[in-house]
């Protein structure tokens, strides 16, 4: 039988918590926000318009893509789980009188 | 718990590793598959072009992937609810590889008696399992051969490189270290998966009126059947469960005379068998991904004791108090419906 409020492991197991729910829901929305997204853009055709002269292809294109996306999910998981975290309101901390 | 009671034989039939051996290999194989001169799955991504089993799909053509992947939803929420979480116990790739990770761990600790070597082979092992799923990933995106053509002397492009990387590094942190942690606390599906189940979805169960009250005994002194006692009434049968699962609040449980214990022989082999350390003997957990690991260790010790194998069994609700099976529920009504819908819709685009 396995408690779930055993201390030994709680520790990783609670950062293993926090960090997978931000990284992977965001992961799998800029997978589908990259597949959208480049079903309707040819990174080349972005790239003509954004950075003409350059030598991108389309793989570091995808790439790129796919890591912006995934870095605003993930900074948008992170944030909703900052705020997710009990306030430190309580005054059983405090001394008394 | 006490120890082990006895020599335990190996469950006979091994359909749950034969199938994970060609999930496994059909993975692999997938990418090699050819359909009219063309690799037959290839999301062609540098061409902008999805080959489909002979059928090509084209950038604007993303609504027919979108429908497919909504047609899979439905279809895994019709299994679950007719099914409970086989999906998760037999065929989902974390408990696959999960598997393929810890079945190389123990072997590796069986043969090797050296545990630096012994760690060090199931490293290699690993990285190399990962390695090659990490290629297979890749190779669904760009010509699988070319690919492993060009693994050695290093012909890769960087993103090749990179994604081949990137899918292996995940690959061995999920297999290898995470494990059923990504069950328990990551899997937006295994916290869907108990709002798909009714009281006729199957769950792995112990049957406490059996089982109850569990403890040790001299050996020789037959089933509950066997000896007439039959079964408990559902009241005290959950009155037992809930004190052997908190004696904190309960207190130790007292000794019971030997004809008057149920079949459960508190070896703890159900506990020992399961990833997670779970104890089924306190109710269908929703942590359990059903893997069938604990029914099969409690039915070698029942036949090791000569008694009758189903004492933790898949079955419902509805199966473990003897009443009749429903087929057609709303849940099932509900995503029958979805997955019909879903189709018509796309027999419609063609």
């Amino acid at each position: 039988m396995r408690p779930s409020n055993d201390p030994p492991g709680t520790r990783r197991r609670t950062l293993i918590q926090y960090w997978g729910a931000v990284l992977w829901p965001s992961f799998i929305a800029a997978g589908l926000a990259c597949g959208v997204f480049f079903a309707f853009v040819d990174p080349l055709r972005l790239r003509d318009i954004s950075f003409p002269g350059q030598a991108l292809s389309r793989e570091l294109g995808y790439t790129l893509g796919f890591f912006m996306f995934w870095a605003v999910t993930a900074l948008a998981s992170a944030v909703t789980g900052y705020l997710l975290r009990p306030l430190p309101r309580d005054d059983d901390e405090l001394p008394l009188g | 718990m006490s120890a082990p009671c006895a020599p335990v034989a190996r469950p006979a039939l091994r359909w749950r590793g034969l199938l994970s051996v060609a999930l496994l290999a059909g993975f692999h194989a997938l990418p090699w598959l050819r359909w009219d001169g063309r690799q037959a799955l290839l999301f062609d991504l540098p061409a902008r072009r999805f080959d489909l089993f002979g059928w090509a799909l084209w950038p604007g053509d993303v609504g027919v992937l979108f429908g497919l992947v909504a047609v899979m939803a439905c279809s895994l929420a019709l299994l679950t609810s007719l099914g409970g979480r086989v999906w998760c116990g037999h065929a989902c790739p974390q408990t696959v590889w999960g598997t393929l990770f810890r079945w190389v761990e123990h072997e590796c600790a069986r043969w090797l008696h050296r545990p630096a070597l012994a760690t060090t082979i199931k490293h290699v092992g690993w990285a190399a399992i990962a390695l090659w799923t990490g290629i297979t990933f890749v190779g669904l995106f760009t010509p699988i051969d070319a690919l492993v053509a060009g693994f050695w002397p290093g012909r890769w492009s960087a993103w090749e490189r990179f994604w081949v990387l990137f899918y292996a590094t995940a690959t061995w942190a999920n297999a290898g270290f995470l494990r059923e942690q990504v069950c328990l606390d990551l899997c937006p599906y295994a916290r869907l998966a108990p709002s798909l189940f009714d009281a006729d979805t199957p769950q792995v169960c112990y049957d406490a009126r059996r089982g109850e009250p569990r403890g040790r005994r001299a050996r020789g002194c037959g089933s509950v059947q066997q000896r007439g006692r039959g079964l408990l009434d559902p009241t005290s049968a959950s009155d037992y469960t809930f004190r052997a699962a908190h004696p904190a609040l309960a207190g130790p449980l007292p000794r019971f005379a030997d004809d008057r214990l149920g079949d459960c022989l508190d070896c703890a082999a159900c506990v020992h068998a399961c990833p997670m350390q779970l104890d089924v003997r306190n109710g269908p957990l929703p942590d359990c991904i059903a893997c069938g690991n604990c029914v099969d260790a409690c039915d070698a010790q029942m036949r090791a004791w000569r008694f009758p194998v189903g004492l933790i069994r898949v079955a419902s609700a509805n199966a473990m108090q003897g009443r009749p099976r429903r087929w057609l529920r709303p849940r099932v009504l509900a995503a029958l419906g979805g997955l019909v819908m879903m189709l018509a819709m796309g027999l419609r685009q063609l």
